[in-house]
């Protein structure tokens, strides 16, 4: 059989997008790695990208939010170091589907991962990330979006409700508030259509993780025997046998 | 008892009447048919108790008035059918409603077997083929204009006849110039390669391959090189017998497009559609096959599906037998069919002379497994040459090449429902394979190994559930469980569960794909991949929702379902490909090939040459896929073939990029690709060398002409490109990658920064480099570089040309504002020049410019023996007689720089000074500054130089009376210090001039002499008989100032009586502290050469001692050769050494000699 498990780049790390359909995962991660805002498919399954961030290499994993694809959540978050909790600052199911349906696939998460509650959409919601457009809109705006520009929609969720989520997470995962990061710092209100926010939203997380790469370094290099490296044990030998 | 007899509802007697008994009652008739009797359907009366009343679905009619609605006739005790609520009779049913035969006419009567085709109907026995008139049944059969045929008659009668090969066209043909080809038969007239699915050409009327079509017959493009294929009806140019591309055809000189320009000049000939024509093949599909069908843009062709063995090999004639298990192994195929018999077969591959794959099968053996049942799974365990056979849930062991059971010790493992072989075992015993098997009913794996002739079971490994598949790798389990699929370590006993899904729904999937890595069917129709910890690397791939089978066949998951196989690719995700197939039940990755089957055949997935399939994705400009596919498939080519290609590939990708104007992605590309720069810079029109044997590499690295082609027209982006290449090709320049094509790419950065107006080109030109004049030339020209183009003659030695060219800038004839100072810059050249002619030639022009600057021609010379010599000083300045200035200039470099000490331009340049100055006392315009500077330069020569004619000087200023200074100086060189000092002390009245001349005067002479001119000076002072008598102050002042020079005795004979002690103090007290200064050094000098002389005595003494025994045994102490002659000196200590070696030493210097000391002490 032919080995297929080549791999152009070992990522260090992962981070995983988890949230309920059409809060604006692929959009939110499309906006960052391609700078536009475009119409997306519902996403099948899954599918990551791959970030050069310094020297490390993060793997951004995009979940399906499809209830059909639920039972794959706590596959993709094994092991991951960050989770970004996304709901929809329009809609207050999304809200409650997280911490209802996607707390609990971030059980099989590593135990020191990092999570940030992001509200996406913020545009129909606030004048200001309306206007926030960092690089002028490239992408088509999809026909959905294109009534709702004009007038502001209630905001259903409010960013203190992001917080308290953020507290009952770090209490879920049996946290001390204090020892973690802040929740007003873990917790972001993006519009993935104007661009608001997003990038702080990912570098801040990325920033976040490059310690637990480090951490997992460590631990590999302690475990690795490295049978190439020029090793001292048979020095000594030599020693000994003159 | 009456009450018994009476009408229980009328209570009329009933006696003598009929009545009628209902629960115990009687009724009389008439109360009885109006109470309970029903009323007929059909003539609405009550259906007495006279009459017979009949019933059918809760409805009554009396017995006579049941009749058919149609005919009229009775039913009562006939069949009879409902229609619409009315009764029928049959006959009249099937007359009314029934269908007609289709074939007969009549109608087919219900309840009778009937055929029914999209809508007619037909008797069984009147569905017949019309040709053969056989009865077709539920064979499948082909309808043709309103008759139907059986398939073989069919294809006999009507199916389309190949134009090659004269045979029926069952399976997709192909249509061309209106006539039918076997997709087989369409071929290449050029190379025989299948053309369908291709872009092909035609020529004469016979088709080929666009590589053929190229090779034979297209002209190549007299600009780009490449071949000018008439793809897409495009239309080529041709002018006096030379075509080019339309995009190509530009003016040679402003690279204007001229193909619109129809000029009376340039008769153009437009070529329309004439030959070079192309077509997209229309595919058609008579019937249900198999061929291609690849969707959507992002679509590959990466498979093709290869028969291996068909039906007549496996079953023959038996029309029941259907594959159940197969299994590849090397060029062994065995394949386990249904009615309990394994197949052995040879499967050779073989490719054809244009490189297509195909399979031939040959059946070695067939046999029987002892027990009736199908055989469910086989294996090959190669090494040990045995046959692994899981049936009825027993594993039995077969002899691989006979298809002998082995006799088969150690445990029996029954109820196996399936087992997997470890492709990576981690205890890797020898002559054993390892092995998992899962039982039925039991929650448990065993572990297995398996030997020559026997299967031992290592270890029972608990499974939370029943596994109901598995695959191992290394101490990894995956196991689908009924209701999850989990990863168990069968060493720790660590299992860790992966996702949910539902086995009733859809039999699970679990496949390793590689070291520690497996794939598995997800619900929701997906393929997730997973590793041994429990975590997906890669994201999924979304199959059919009922995928009976999958493999990997990187990058490619490779997917059956009921009618299709799908690629799908493991980069993107995305589905590549999609072949039909029917009726498939296997797919497997042996080893590498893919083999699937269908119950009836077996096929190999063959993946297409990598090659095309890479071309294919670099057409897409898809770069990551083609690049990720090539190293992927690194380890299966050979390594010289796959740096070939992986160069070709990385070159292709650069210039996708370059076109994208990713131009650092491309660079590196290009690097790693060592790409031929050439082919870089043939993109640009003109900028290789028409001396340059380059041609374009073919087949062609990518699709544009020129830059304009590639940018569309977007000056903007031509510019980008072409600063890109610049870059590019100065770093090429310094890397050796350049090496063989110097010229070419040294002309084409050249032309490049000519263009651009980059500063790059001066440092090009003054650099080493191979550009070529003849083609640099013309370029330079054209961009007015014409400072640039004299660095070009001047680095190709034609010295003479550049200065014309740059002549002419400077006088402003030709305009180049390059160099600012341009006529500083020739000065320069002109000075550092060779060529003698030359310098003579433009000296004048030169001077007559700038006379300052122009004689930097001479001054600035480096200096060396042969320069000096080429430019005899004299010429030169006979040369510049006419220039004053420039001539004092020289002068003065001929007199102070090189320090000529010739009287001649000594002279020449004093008189010059002297002239200057006369010329600006006798002009009355002058300044007093130039005036004072002109005279400070004239008095410091006259004072430094002593080469001069002094008198001829001193001639010529004693035309002016102001020039006293000048005369004191030149009285001084004739050692006239008298004189000197009157003119000074007394005309001038200048104490302080008179002092500095002394000093001045007496540098160079002893002290007595020294001292002579201060006594003069002295004297003067106190000379008596001039106007104004002695000048006493400056007299004492000089004394006291100069003590050291005079000789006091001398002085104070000079000196009036009539000075005062106090006035001379100073001076008396150093004079007599100077007397006293000497005669004590004296004193100590006479006493250490006193001394000296006593040691030198004492030594003498000592060395006449004793004799001086010199042998020729005894080498000399200095130079270790021996004595051959009795003459010896003695060294302080006693050493004879030679005479000549002790001269020599005593020669050396005095450090030498503390050397030579030390090192004898060191060793005694």
């Amino acid at each position: 059989m032919a080995e297929p498990t080549k791999k152009l780049k070992k990522p260090d790390v992962k981070i995983v997008l988890l949230g309920d359909m059409n809060v604006g995962k692929t959009s939110l991660l499309h906006r960052y790695t391609e700078r536009k805002f475009k119409d997306t498919v519902s996403t099948v399954g899954g599918a990551f990208f791959l970030k050069q961030w310094g020297p490390y290499n993060i793997s951004i994993w995009d979940t399906a939010g499809r209830e059909q694809f639920h039972g794959l959540g706590s596959m993709y978050c094994r092991s991951a170091a960050a989770v970004i909790l996304t709901y929809d600052t329009t809609s207050w199911q999304s809200y409650v589907e997280l911490e209802e349906r996607f707390l609990s696939l971030t059980d099989t998460a590593n135990a020191d991962c990092i999570f940030a509650i992001v509200g996406n959409k913020a545009d129909l919601t606030d004048s200001h990330a309306q206007a926030s457009n960092p690089e002028g809109e490239e992408g088509t705006e999809p026909a959905r979006l294109s009534f709702s520009s004009s007038s502001l929609q209630r905001k259903q969720v409010n960013k203190e409700d992001a917080m308290a989520l953020y507290r009952r997470v770090l209490h879920y995962k049996g946290l001390d508030e204090k020892a973690c990061l802040p929740a007003e710092s873990m917790c972001f209100e993006t519009s993935a259509k104007t661009g608001y926010n997003v990038d702080v939203l990912f570098e801040t997380i990325f920033d976040l993780v490059v310690p637990s790469i480090l951490k997992k370094r460590n631990e590999g290099e302690s475990s690795t025997v490295d049978l190439e490296a020029p090793s001292t044990a048979k020095r000594t030998k030599a020693g000994c046998c003159a | 008892m009456t009450a018994r007899y009476d009408c229980h509802y009328c209570k009329d007697s009933l006696f003598g009447k009929k009545y009628v008994q209902r629960e115990e009652n009687p009724y009389c008739v008439k109360c009885y048919n109006s109470l309970y009797s029903n009323t007929c359907e059909e003539c609405k009366k009550p259906i007495g108790c006279d009459s017979r009343d009949l019933s059918y679905k809760d409805r009554h009619w009396h017995s006579d008035c049941f009749q058919c609605f149609k005919c009229r006739c009775s039913i009562a005790d006939k069949p009879f059918t409902t229609k619409d609520e009315q009764l029928l009779c049959t006959e009249c049913y099937a007359n009314e409603y029934s269908s007609k035969c289709y074939e007969c006419k009549k109608t087919i009567m219900p309840g009778s077997q009937k055929m029914e085709h999209k809508g007619n109907s037909w008797h069984e026995t009147c569905f017949t083929c019309k040709r053969c008139q056989q009865l077709i049944g539920t064979k499948s059969f082909i309808p043709n204009d309103n008759s139907n045929y059986c398939v073989p008659c069919y294809e006999k009668q009507f199916a389309l006849q190949c134009v090659q090969c004269k045979k029926p066209i069952t399976t997709g043909g192909v249509t061309y110039h209106e006539q039918p080809w076997h997709k087989d038969c369409f071929l290449c007239t050029g190379c025989k390669e299948q053309l369908a699915g291709q872009r092909f050409t035609s020529q004469d009327g016979f088709p080929y391959c666009l590589t053929c079509y190229c090779n034979l017959y297209a002209k190549k493009c007299a600009f780009c090189t490449s071949p000018i294929s008439g793809l897409g009806g495009s239309k080529y140019i041709s002018y006096e017998e030379r075509q080019w591309h339309h995009d190509c055809f530009n003016c040679t000189k402003c690279a204007v497009s001229l193909r619109r320009r129809r000029r009376r000049r340039i008769a153009v000939e437009v070529h329309g559609e004439a030959e070079g024509r192309s077509y997209h093949l229309p595919e058609n599909h008579y019937r249900s096959g198999w061929g291609w069908d690849v969707k959507g843009s992002m679509s590959v062709k990466a498979f093709e599906l290869v028969s291996a063995v068909d039906r007549e090999q496996l079953a023959g004639e038996k029309a029941r037998i259907g594959i159940e298990c197969i299994e590849c192994c090397g060029q062994h195929l065995y394949v386990g069919t249904n009615d309990g018999f394994i197949h052995y077969f040879l499967l050779e591959e073989r490719t054809t002379a244009k490189g297509q794959l195909s399979f031939s099968s040959q059946k070695l053996l067939h046999k029987q497994i002892g027990v009736k049942k199908p055989p469910s799974e086989l294996k090959a365990a190669s090494a040990l040459e045995r046959l692994i056979v899981l049936c009825d849930g027993v594993i039995m062991l077969m002899n691989m090449v006979t298809l002998e059971p082995v006799a088969s010790g150690g445990t029996k493992l029954k109820g196996v429902t399936t087992f997997c072989v470890n492709e990576n075992p981690v205890r890797a015993e020898p002559f054993c394979v390892e092995m998992a098997v899962a039982s039925a009913r039991r929650r448990a794996v065993h572990i297995c190994t398996v030997h020559e002739d026997r299967v031992q079971i290592l270890k029972e490994v608990p499974t939370p559930d029943q596994p109901c598949d598995l695959s191992v790798d290394g101490y990894f389990l995956c196991l689908a469980l009924p209701t999850r699929y989990v990863i168990l370590n069968y060493y720790s006993g660590a299992s860790q569960d992966l996702f949910p899904y539902n086995s009733e729904e859809r039999k699970p999937i679990v496949k390793r794909i590689g070291r520690e890595e497996f794939l598995l069917a997800a619900p929701g129709g997906l393929g997730m991949f997973a590793n041994a910890e429990g975590i997906s690397q890669r994201a999924p791939v979304k199959w059919s929702d009922d995928v009976i089978s999958a493999a990997v066949c990187f990058p490619y998951v490779v997917a059956l379902d009921d009618g299709f196989i799908t690629v799908h690719s493991m980069l993107d995700q995305q589905l590549k490909q999609t072949l039909s197939f029917r009726e498939g039940h296997i797919l497997q990755n042996f080893e590498g090939k893919v083999v699937l089957a269908s119950t009836k055949a077996v096929y190999v997935l063959v993946p297409l040459p990598l090659e095309r399939q890479i071309q294919d994705l670099l057409a897409g400009h898809r770069v990551e896929e083609a690049l990720t596919l090539i190293e992927g498939a690194q380890r299966n080519i050979p390594k010289d073939k796959f740096q070939i290609l992986h160069r070709r590939i990385l070159q292709q990708v650069g210039f996708i990029q370059f076109g994208q104007l990713k131009f650092s992605e491309a660079k590196e590309h290009f690097r790693k690709g060592q790409l031929d720069v050439r082919e870089l810079i043939s993109l640009c029109p003109l900028l290789l060398p028409a001396s340059s044997s380059f041609t374009r590499c073919h087949p062609p690295l990518h699709e544009y002409a020129d830059l304009n082609h590639l940018a569309q027209g977007d000056q903007e982006k031509v510019q980008l490109c072409k600063r890109f290449l610049i870059s590019y090709l100065c770093e090429v320049r310094a890397s050796e990658s350049a090496n063989g094509f110097r010229q070419d790419v040294d002309t084409a950065l050249l032309k490049l920064y000519a263009e651009a107006g980059h500063e790059g080109l001066l440092e090009l030109l003054d650099s080493d480099n191979s550009c070529l004049l003849a083609d640099s030339v013309p370029w330079l020209k054209k961009h007015h570089r014409y400072f640039a183009l004299g660095l070009l003659y001047h680095y190709n030695g034609k010295d003479a040309a550049a200065l014309q060219l740059w002549v002419q800038v400077v006088n402003g004839d030709l305009e180049d504002s390059t160099q600012a100072d341009l006529f500083e810059y020739v000065v320069n050249f002109l000075s550092s020049c060779k060529n003698m002619d030359l310098i003579w030639k433009y000296v004048d022009w030169a001077l007559q410019k700038d006379q300052k600057l122009g004689v930097r021609i001479f001054t600035k010379r480096p200096a060396s023996k042969e320069q000096t010599k080429q430019l005899n000083p004299d010429d030169v300045i006979t040369h510049l007689q006419k220039h004053n200035q420039a001539l004092i200039l020289y002068l003065e470099h001929v007199v102070f720089e090189r320090r000529l000490q010739k009287e001649k331009f000594h002279t020449h340049l004093a008189v010059l000074y002297a002239d200057r100055v006369l010329a600006l006392i006798s002009r009355s315009s002058a300044t007093e500054e130039q005036l004072t500077s002109a005279r400070q330069k004239l008095q410091r020569f006259l004072r430094e130089s002593n080469l001069y004619r002094v008198q001829l000087l001193l001639g010529k200023l004693q035309v002016s009376e102001l020039l006293l200074m000048e005369r004191a100086t030149l009285h001084g060189k004739l050692e006239e210090h008298d004189k000197a000092l009157h003119i000074l002390v007394h005309q001038l009245k200048n104490s302080a001039a008179a002092q500095e001349y002394c000093t001045w005067a007496s540098q160079s002479q002893d002290p007595k002499n020294r001292g002579e001119i201060f006594h003069q000076l002295l004297r003067v002072y106190l000379d008596p008989d001039v106007p104004g008598g002695p000048r006493t102050i400056e007299a004492v002042d000089l004394l006291n100032h100069h003590a050291e020079v005079f000789d006091a005795p001398k002085v104070l004979e000079l000196l009036p009586e009539a000075w005062s002690l106090p006035l001379l103090r100073p001076f008396l007290c150093g004079a007599v502290r100077a007397s006293m200064h000497a005669r004590h050094t004296s004193q100590i000098a006479l006493g250490l050469a006193r001394a000296e002389n006593l040691q030198l005595h004492h030594d003498r003494l000592k060395c006449r001692g004793g004799p001086v025994f010199v042998s020729e045994k005894k080498g000399c102490h200095l130079c270790h050769n021996t004595f051959s002659e009795p003459d010896c000196v003695c060294l302080p200590g006693g050493m004879p050494v030679h005479t000549h070696c002790a001269t020599q030493k005593l020669k050396g210097s005095p450090t030498k000699r503390q050397v030579d000391h030390t090192h004898n002490n060191n060793h005694t």
